[in-house]
């Protein structure tokens, strides 16, 4: 019995148009505007361009000089750097044609005239210059001996940065919509986990009334609901995913193992999250309907689907609610394995979405495993 | 003596302050086909879905096929097929697949399904539409579609609640043809409405309700004999005296007349060709008469003696 109900779970739930479209047709319009949208800004060549930067030479400093002609040349160059008059580089500051000017004194200090991507960049760049020279100063001092080893090493540390494989790493911030647009089509599957649990109880459906006066188990009725929901939704999520990565050629920088494997348990809380909601009983279906979108909406805009640094405020202000979040876990199980791979975070988050979906589908069995209703 | 097979002691069901049942009993006998009729709100709906255990109740026990009848007594439940008052079939299925689908919850054998399905599918004529979603279909076939979901197993027992409820006249007479042929197939019925032509129609017995209780129990005959008014004249009459009037009055069974805007009205209690005596009266009398028209008691009239209110009054 419970395979047959389970294919005409699956059938009823391919059917449903409503169903279909937030879970398979949104996401795939959704990543077509963001494609379409992010496409442009790439083609303008906006994220590579070298950052302009003055530098204002009161006290000579070769080693400075060096490193910064190295970050200056060639066609991935990361600053266009003008030696200026200490005046001429305030001028260009005032006027927005430099972001920032490197005063080179007793001290290296940086002014800027606002905090940006492209200020902290070049304050990046600064703070790991003066730390590599504290660290070779002090040895020298220190001892002599030691300070060739010193710098092959941190030569060697930065040589290891710049040349690890990127391949299947992708770091461009862009991506992170790509992730919550599978975040949000996993958990649109709510809305298939929402009728799995309406059609199952008597009080709700005509339908749920039919089975429930039918010698059918209601374990094996829910079972075979939920289980149809969550092929059907990851399926979806699935094709979602197959959407953006292949006809898109969006690289998720995540292999293909975990992009089904995070999209999968995605699905499950998504549609254990449905089912929960679906089995509060009485409430009326739009309100409970509208509730559930409400709630996704909101999930998926904490977790970045329509501000980019959205996740990093609620990390900052509420860091708890990123770890509980589903939109959230899901996003950042992308990011995790795209940026760290597999590390006690992806497993956490994992772990936590588990946790989650058993919780959603034990409270909606019982909900829902009363026989007998008060009212119908 | 045919078994009861179902039978309903003192149930009580009660939402908050209002008494849905109250001490409500009945006993059901293998063959009928058995109409609760009463109004909306006289708890037809509320008895049945006591009936399958799909609702609690406050008081009384059921019992069905000889066995207490509990949410898991899968036994009794195989036996029994609901036609609902409203249409329960899956939008996304086809006409097939929804009888297939609602069968299988009864008959897990594939062979043994697909013989009953064909056949509940000849039964209420949707043989031309299998492949049909239901919203394709008009208010009368999804009616019927209804119906098969809910027959397509062979139950022993099936009950249905007000199943012509907004259905055009051909296909409500179609759905009672299929209901006396499912019961001259060996099934008994339970059919609520508060159309009492319908009940009328169709019913071996019959048991009026309101407010929960039962205020008539028995064969139509049987409810019929229980009223005085046994028989209704109404003759147009262009010009009626007084002194006429009085005479009418005292023919033999009348029980009352009335006289108003060119209408004749007499009612007898009782008697035998009341309406050739009644005839001859106003030939005898040079009484000029249009149209005739005779009325036999109805169960509306059942309602009207006992409760003092007409069933559509209070629908």
């Amino acid at each position: 019995m419970f395979l047959r109900l389970l294919k005409y779970d699956i059938l009823t739930n391919m059917r449903n148009a409503q169903s279909m479209f937030w879970v398979l047709a949104f996401p795939i319009i959704l990543s077509t505007f963001f494609n379409i949208a992010f496409s442009g800004l790439y083609e303008g060549d906006l994220l590579f361009e070298s950052i302009p930067a003055a530098v204002v030479y009161q006290k000579d400093n070769e080693a400075l000089r060096t490193a910064l002609e190295a970050v200056s040349s060639g066609e991935d160059a990361l600053f266009e750097i003008k030696e200026l008059s200490s005046e001429r580089a305030n001028e260009l500051l005032k006027d927005g044609k430099v972001k920032g000017i490197i005063n080179v004194g007793d001290e290296i200090t940086l002014s800027v005239k606002s905090k940006g991507v492209e200020e902290s960049i070049i304050k990046g760049f600064l703070d790991r210059y003066l730390v590599s020279e504290k660290i070779i100063t002090d040895c020298i001092k220190t001892d002599p001996s030691r300070a060739q080893d010193v710098i092959a090493s941190i030569s060697a540390e930065v040589s290891s940065i710049n040349e690890k494989p990127m391949s299947a790493k992708n770091l461009d911030p862009y991506v992170q919509y790509f992730y919550n647009a599978i975040a949000m089509a996993c958990l649109y599957g709510a809305f298939i986990g929402f009728s799995a649990a309406e059609n199952n109880q008597g009080s709700i459906s005509e339908v749920g009334a039919r089975k429930c006066i039918s010698p059918a188990s209601q374990f094996v009725s829910v079972s075979a609901s939920l289980a149809g929901s969550f092929i059907i939704n990851s399926v979806c999520a699935l094709l979602a995913v197959i959407y953006i990565k292949y006809l898109l050629k969006i690289n998720f920088g995540v292999p293909v193992y975990a992009l089904i494997g995070i999209s999968v348990l995605a699905s499950l809380l998504g549609t254990s999250l449905g089912f929960m909601i679906g089995s509060l009983g009485k409430i009326k279906r739009q309100v409970l309907f509208s509730v559930m979108l409400a709630v996704i909406m909101l999930m998926c805009f904490l977790s970045g689907l329509m501000v980019g640094n959205m996740y990093g405020l609620v990390q900052y202000y509420a860091p708890w609610f990123n770890k509980i979040n589903p939109a959230a876990l899901i996003n950042d199980s992308f990011y995790t394995i795209n940026v760290y791979g597999v590390c006690g975070r992806l497993i956490r988050n994992l772990g936590t979405m588990i946790t989650e979906s058993a919780l959603f589908i034990v409270c909606g069995i019982l909900l829902i495993r009363r026989r007998r209703y008060a009212s119908l | 003596m045919p078994e009861t097979i179902v039978k309903i002691e003192n149930l009580v069901k009660r939402y908050k302050e209002l008494i849905a049942l109250d001490h409500f009993s009945l006993e059901i006998k293998e063959g009928e086909i058995f109409g609760l009729l009463g109004p909306n709100g006289s708890g037809k709906t509320t008895t049945i879905n006591c009936l399958l255990s799909l609702l609690s109740f406050d008081k009384g026990e059921i019992e069905i096929f000889g066995e207490k009848m509990s949410p898991t007594n899968y036994n009794v439940k195989k036996q029994i097929g609901m036609i609902m008052q409203n249409v329960a079939v899956i939008d996304e299925l086809t006409v097939y697949e929804n009888i297939d689908y609602f069968c299988g919850l009864y008959i897990n054998d594939k062979a043994e399904r697909k013989k009953c399905v064909d056949e509940a599918v000849e039964f209420v004529g949707l043989g031309d539409f299998v492949k049909y979603r239901p919203k394709k279909l008009s208010g009368g076939l999804l009616r019927r579609l209804n119906i098969a979901c809910g027959i397509a197993h062979k139950p022993r027992l099936i009950i249905l609640d007000e199943p012509t409820v907004a259905v055009d006249p051909q296909s409500r007479n179609k759905i009672l043809e299929g209901i006396q042929e499912l019961n001259r197939r060996g099934a008994t019925v339970i059919y609520t409405s508060h159309y009492m032509e319908e009940v009328e129609q169709i019913c071996t017995r019959i048991a009026i309700m309101d407010k929960g209780r039962t205020i008539a129990l028995g064969t139509k005959e049987e409810l019929k004999k229980r009223i005085k008014n046994t028989e209704t004249i109404t003759v147009e009459v262009m010009q009626l005296s007084e002194e006429k009037l009085s005479e009418v009055r005292a023919l033999a069974h009348v029980s009352e007349t009335e006289y108003s805007e060119g209408r004749l009205v007499v009612k007898y209690s009782g008697g035998k060709h009341n309406l050739i005596r009644l005839m001859e009266y106003l030939k005898n009398n040079d009484i000029v008469i249009g149209r005739v028209f005779t009325e036999l008691p109805t169960l509306n009239d059942v309602f009207l003696e006992v409760t003092g209110k007409t069933l559509r009054d209070s629908v």
